[in-house]
């Protein structure tokens, strides 16, 4: 892994320590990628648009144990494209997501349809755009009749540790994540 | 024939009437300065007004986006003991205890010079009326939440209490958080409530403490974290009680900046002072939801 300073990275690492924030300076998530975050934590990894390149693929990301990336981005973010999913007889509601992180980004969602062939796309939330989710992922009406196209799987683990950054105030940089409540008079 | 040459003599008219003449002239040109002076006084006082505002309010834009830690370090409460304006480019004053700065040239624009208080403390309520009556209120909006620091709170539990404007009613739901997970999650539904009521409701009081509804007691007594607090039905006035036996924990910030004139028109006496309540940063609401968009659902 090429490290430009203490948040560049050039290359996705395997590993992150809890409340780690890296800016990832390609425009891809590898397929099939696998992290682990230390301590169960919370890391962030921001990728920024590069001039007009504007999209990121993200399809199966794993992790190891319960530590969570999250994915905040400004691309518009396609998902499941090198995603099967899981077909009728898998698909079991407790299984592990397919996509194993986060996605909060300020443009579009785009879950898309997978190698042939391809079923059920389950996402971990939460799951956040500014612009559309637009899915246009169709296994077909064998697959349609029995289970969705797409299904997200609510970790709380995201919201609970965010919550707890935002009450130490341990990463200055996530500052602009969070909000407040603010009333004014005048006297 | 007689040629008679007129000659009259009228008593001074002309006299008198020059001199009511020069009194009149004198009296309205006397007014017109006088409403003149007056015009530019008052001209001098808007003006004057509007920079002292504006020093306000630039004492309230300067602190209000600070980090918590940086807002408590000013405080007086992070450790620092408040001798600290953090990065805000103002000076300590050792004197008020308190931040102040005056708005540069380029910001100010004229020969008006004002000076910017700003103190900063720590609030565990915002709302103390009556006895045994303060609570800590957030105005939440229909359908999101607000969250209420809960940490190092002793009291073993907390009521909720809820009001709103107008027709119609509201339901509240809340989220009980410690550090390491949700603990429990109620909703809790006033009879005129007309939707779906089914599920986990609470009992309620009906018409205490100046709310239209409270719960009833809500325990607390495993060193919880927070409490995320949503109006179902609308939005609505959301007050957080402790239990007799102990305070609520800090939940934020009461910033008070004072715009005082410094030096230029100094017969005119302005100061205007500006209060905020600004709470702990949290996260936002849309993180408790599965899929939040800003744009549309779509399937094509």
């Amino acid at each position: 892994m090429k490290t430009k300073d203490n948040f560049r990275v050039s290359t996705l690492p395997p590993s992150f320590s809890d409340k780690d924030v890296k800016v990832l300076e390609t425009s891809s998530i590898p397929n099939n990628y696998n992290y682990t975050v230390s301590g169960n934590g919370i890391a962030v990894l921001v990728v920024p648009a590069n001039g007009s390149d504007r999209r990121l693929n993200i399809s199966n990301v794993t992790a190891n144990g319960t530590g969570r990336l999250m994915i905040i981005t400004d691309r518009d973010v396609v998902i499941g494209e090198s995603s099967r999913g899981s077909d009728p007889i898998s698909f079991e509601i407790i299984n592990p997501a397919h996509i194993q992180v986060s996605i909060i980004t300020s443009g579009n969602i785009t879950v898309a349809n997978g190698p042939s062939p391809f079923y059920t796309l389950v996402a971990e939330g939460p799951l956040v755009a500014s612009g559309n989710l637009t899915i246009s992922r169709d296994p077909g009406h064998l697959v349609n009749e029995l289970l969705p196209a797409f299904f997200v799987k609510y970790n709380p683990a995201y919201v609970l540790r965010l919550n707890n950054i935002a009450a130490d105030g341990s990463v200055p940089v996530l500052k602009p994540l969070f909000t407040f409540d603010f009333s004014q008079e005048e006297k | 024939m007689t040629r008679y040459r007129l000659k009259k003599d009228n008593g001074g008219q002309a006299l008198l009437f020059v001199v009511v003449a020069l009194t009149i002239s004198t009296v309205v040109g006397v007014a017109v300065a006088t409403r003149t002076l007056y015009l530019s006084k008052r001209v001098a006082s808007t003006d004057t007004y509007a920079k002292v505002y504006y020093a306000a309010e630039a004492g309230v834009e300067r602190f209000v986006a600070l980090s918590d830690e940086e807002l408590r370090n000013i405080s007086g409460d992070g450790g620092n003991a408040g001798s600290t304006c953090g990065p805000t480019s103002a000076r300590w004053n050792t004197t008020g205890d308190k931040c102040e700065f005056e708005l540069p040239e380029t910001e100010d624009g004229g020969e008006i010079k004002t000076l910017t208080t700003v103190d900063v403390k720590q609030i565990q309520y915002n709302d103390q009326e009556g006895t045994n009556n303060k609570n800590y209120s957030v105005n939440v909006s229909h359908g999101s939440f607000s969250t209420i620091n809960l940490r190092n709170y002793s009291g073993g539990s907390i009521v909720l209490c809820w009001r709103w404007d107008g027709a119609g009613s509201r339901a509240l739901y809340y989220r009980l958080h410690s550090t390491s997970g949700l603990m429990s999650r109620k909703l809790i539904v006033p009879p005129d409530f007309s939707a779906p009521t089914t599920g986990s409701e609470l009992p309620f009081e009906t018409g205490t403490r100046g709310y239209r509804y409270c719960s009833s007691a809500i325990n607390t007594s495993f060193n919880p974290s927070h409490v995320n607090v949503m109006s179902l039905g609308g939005d609505a006035v959301v007050g957080v009680f402790p239990s007799l036996t102990a305070d609520l924990p800090f939940q934020g910030f009461e910033i008070v900046s004072t715009g005082t004139l410094k030096e230029g028109v100094t017969q005119i006496k302005v100061v205007k002072s500006i209060y905020v309540q600004r709470s702990y940063q949290y996260v936002p609401g849309f993180f408790d939801s599965a899929i939040y968009v800003g744009g549309n659902i779509v399937a094509n």
